[in-house]
């Protein structure tokens, strides 16, 4: 079997970068709540290989553990700390937002902070208001932290392994509902480097820019609409900082039409930043106002059908690039 | 130790030993208030024997055993001038002397002192990381091998108090560990898949401590509730439960767009909740 058929689950992509990172490197430490058995999966398996002193259970304190991360950082290791969900992130915010994201600018660039945060985030069936966040879109207006958030267990693997190594704070998003979705991850280290987009599938109608578990979402619309006659392009920015601009006005420039898919709330969102920098750099190659699907600008609720009338799947998806070339919805 | 100080700084026991010097411990379980008691105070008011409680108090600075000690034995014995504040409760005091504690001698005056008088084993020298000594008991203090044996019979197995030298003359922060239990990992379906979160042994010992059957088993002994009130109050409780569930089983899904409600204080939705 060649290594680009070898299938492998997301989350434990996510493992074999760390795995990887840890392995070229001795001062990469993973520490956090229950890593030792790991209750998403990335983690499990490293304090076997690695031992408990570079895989180190914290307590219950996201404040405590990040503080501690930026320290070690700040003095000679290359701490990643599992946040486990998303929205715990809102727990440690001093520490990512004023404290990590703050100290390389701070010192006129003299410190480095190599560090990772990733974590499972976003909706994952009605885990609720207080556990589906998805706090990218605040991350990207903090200057200074660096945000990934791939779509497919490829990407999750190299990406990781290029944050680790990256000398500045990474907060890496695992969007929850890709942790069991399968891909080609090839055995072999690899990085995909930050700041580099894909392009998940070409097309020549309308360009679909799509992030994290959206990316799948994306290319399921664009299955059903390429039955309709409508050819959508598919583009996966991988990392949101830094954001591969080009590609994406490449991508525009050709298609004429832009709809971005988020999975987060409307209301300043990466769509919303996508879509004005494509109406500033691009307005002359547009046939349409760029379109924002993303989430109500409400709570995640608990409520299946509460739920589905909040988050965007691939039907909302479609409706936008209907609208956006003129079609009727779909009847549903 | 003065009475103020212990108030204001409980610690854990490992804190205490970071800082033994010049400090006193105690642990102790919680006393009976006078309410309780009847009017002479030798039994419960209901006439039921007094609880049996354990104490045990270090202090490191040593005594002048000549004026300390008591001459002569049994219950006739003179107080020395150490001992002379007792001399209102001495037909309750019984003064054991003349033991040796080897595990009390050697190596560090004060570590050794307080390991040696409550676990009876030498103290096993750690890491200081940065301080000047650190240690910690050889093995359990006898208070905790109480504890571990009748603690459950009382809403907290032992309680802690001490005052570390570290704190009172402010030479820097100090680590207050509570040891709790939980009883599931982070999320209960997770042992499913990931193994036990803790080990089944430390789980049932734990269970044997937890507060909610010890209250109900400390309201039958005081005689306050017997088990019909009780078993009443748990049925009741369980039937509201139970009553939730069923409505919420019953009710239809709500409507879509009541996901865009509510984000906001809702003068009218709050007006309709109270006349309910």
């Amino acid at each position: 079997m060649s290594s680009t058929e070898r299938q492998g689950y997301f989350v434990r992509a996510m493992y074999e970068g760390l795995r990887d990172a840890m392995a070229e490197d001795d001062t990469v430490v993973v520490i956090g709540e229950d890593v030792d058995r790991s209750v998403i999966g990335a983690t499990k398996g490293l304090i076997e290989q690695f031992g408990e002193k570079r895989v180190r259970n914290t307590p219950i304190s996201e404040q405590a553990f990040v503080g501690a991360c930026v320290g070690a950082a700040a003095s000679g290791l290359r701490p990643v700390a599992d946040m486990m969900i998303g929205s715990f992130l809102y727990v440690a915010m001093d520490q990512v937002a004023n404290q990590a994201a703050k100290l390389p600018y701070m010192s006129g660039g003299q410190v480095q902070l190599p560090m990772v945060l990733f974590t499972a985030s976003g909706p994952s069936g009605s885990a609720a208001a207080q556990h589906s966040e998805n706090p990218h879109p605040m991350l990207m207006n903090v200057a200074g932290l660096k945000i990934v958030m791939p779509g497919t267990p490829y990407d999750a693997k190299g990406l990781m392994l290029a944050a680790v190594r990256d000398p500045n704070p990474v907060v890496f998003f695992q969007d929850a509902s890709l942790a069991g979705v399968k891909g080609p991850v090839p055995e072999e280290l690899y990085e995909v480097p930050l700041g580099v987009a894909d392009v998940k599938r070409e097309g020549e109608d309308v360009t679909i820019v799509a992030i994290g578990a959206l990316v799948r979402q994306a290319l399921k619309a664009a299955d059903q609409l390429a039955e309709e006659g409508i050819s959508a392009e598919v583009v996966d920015p991988r990392t949101l900082v830094p954001l591969d601009v080009e590609t994406i006005l490449q991508s525009v420039r050709k298609t004429g039409r832009l709809v971005v898919a988020d999975n987060a709330r409307r209301t300043c969102s990466a769509a919303s930043e996508i879509a004005a920098t494509v109406a500033e750099q691009a307005f002359d190659a547009l046939e349409a106002p760029p379109l924002r699907v993303a989430w109500e600008d409400v709570p995640v609720p608990f409520s299946p059908v509460l739920e589905k009338r909040v988050l965007v799947d691939a039907a909302k998806i479609g409706d936008a690039v209907r609208k956006t070339v003129g079609r009727a919805p779909a009847a549903v | 130790m003065s009475g103020n100080r212990a108030s204001r700084f409980a610690l854990s026991r490992r804190t205490m030993l970071r800082g033994m010097l010049g400090s006193a411990a105690v642990a102790l379980a919680l006393p009976p208030l006078e309410a309780m008691l009847n009017s002479n105070g030798t039994a419960l008011a209901n006439g039921d024997p007094l609880p049996r409680r354990f104490m045990t108090w270090f202090f490191g600075n040593g005594v002048r055993l000549e004026q300390w000690t008591p001459q002569g034995q049994g219950s006739g014995y003179e107080l020395t001038d150490e001992l002379a504040p007792l001399v209102n409760v001495k037909d309750y005091c019984s003064i054991l002397s003349g033991f040796d504690n080897k595990a009390g001698y050697g190596r560090r005056g004060h570590h050794d002192g307080v390991a040696g008088f409550f676990s009876g084993h030498p103290f096993i020298e750690i890491d200081p990381m940065g301080a000047l000594y650190a240690s910690k008991f050889g093995g359990p203090s006898i208070d905790q091998v109480a504890a571990s044996i009748v603690g459950s019979k009382t809403f907290m197995p032992s309680l802690h108090v001490g005052v570390s030298k570290r704190v009172t003359t402010g030479e820097g922060p100090t680590l207050l560990e509570a040891m709790t239990m939980r009883w599931h990992g982070h999320n209960e379906g997770e042992e499913a898949f990931a193994g036990d979160y803790r080990p089944v042994d430390e789980v049932d010992s734990w269970r044997t401590k937890d507060p909610i059957p010890a209250l109900r088993a400390r309201l039958l002994e005081w005689g306050t509730h017997d088990e019909a009130t009780l078993d009443a109050i748990d049925a009741e409780e369980t039937e509201r439960i139970e009553a939730a569930l069923k409505f919420a089983e019953a009710s239809p899904f709500p409507d879509p767009e009541e996901a865009l409600q509510h984000v906001f204080f809702d003068r009218q939705v709050h007006e309709m909740g109270e006349a309910r």
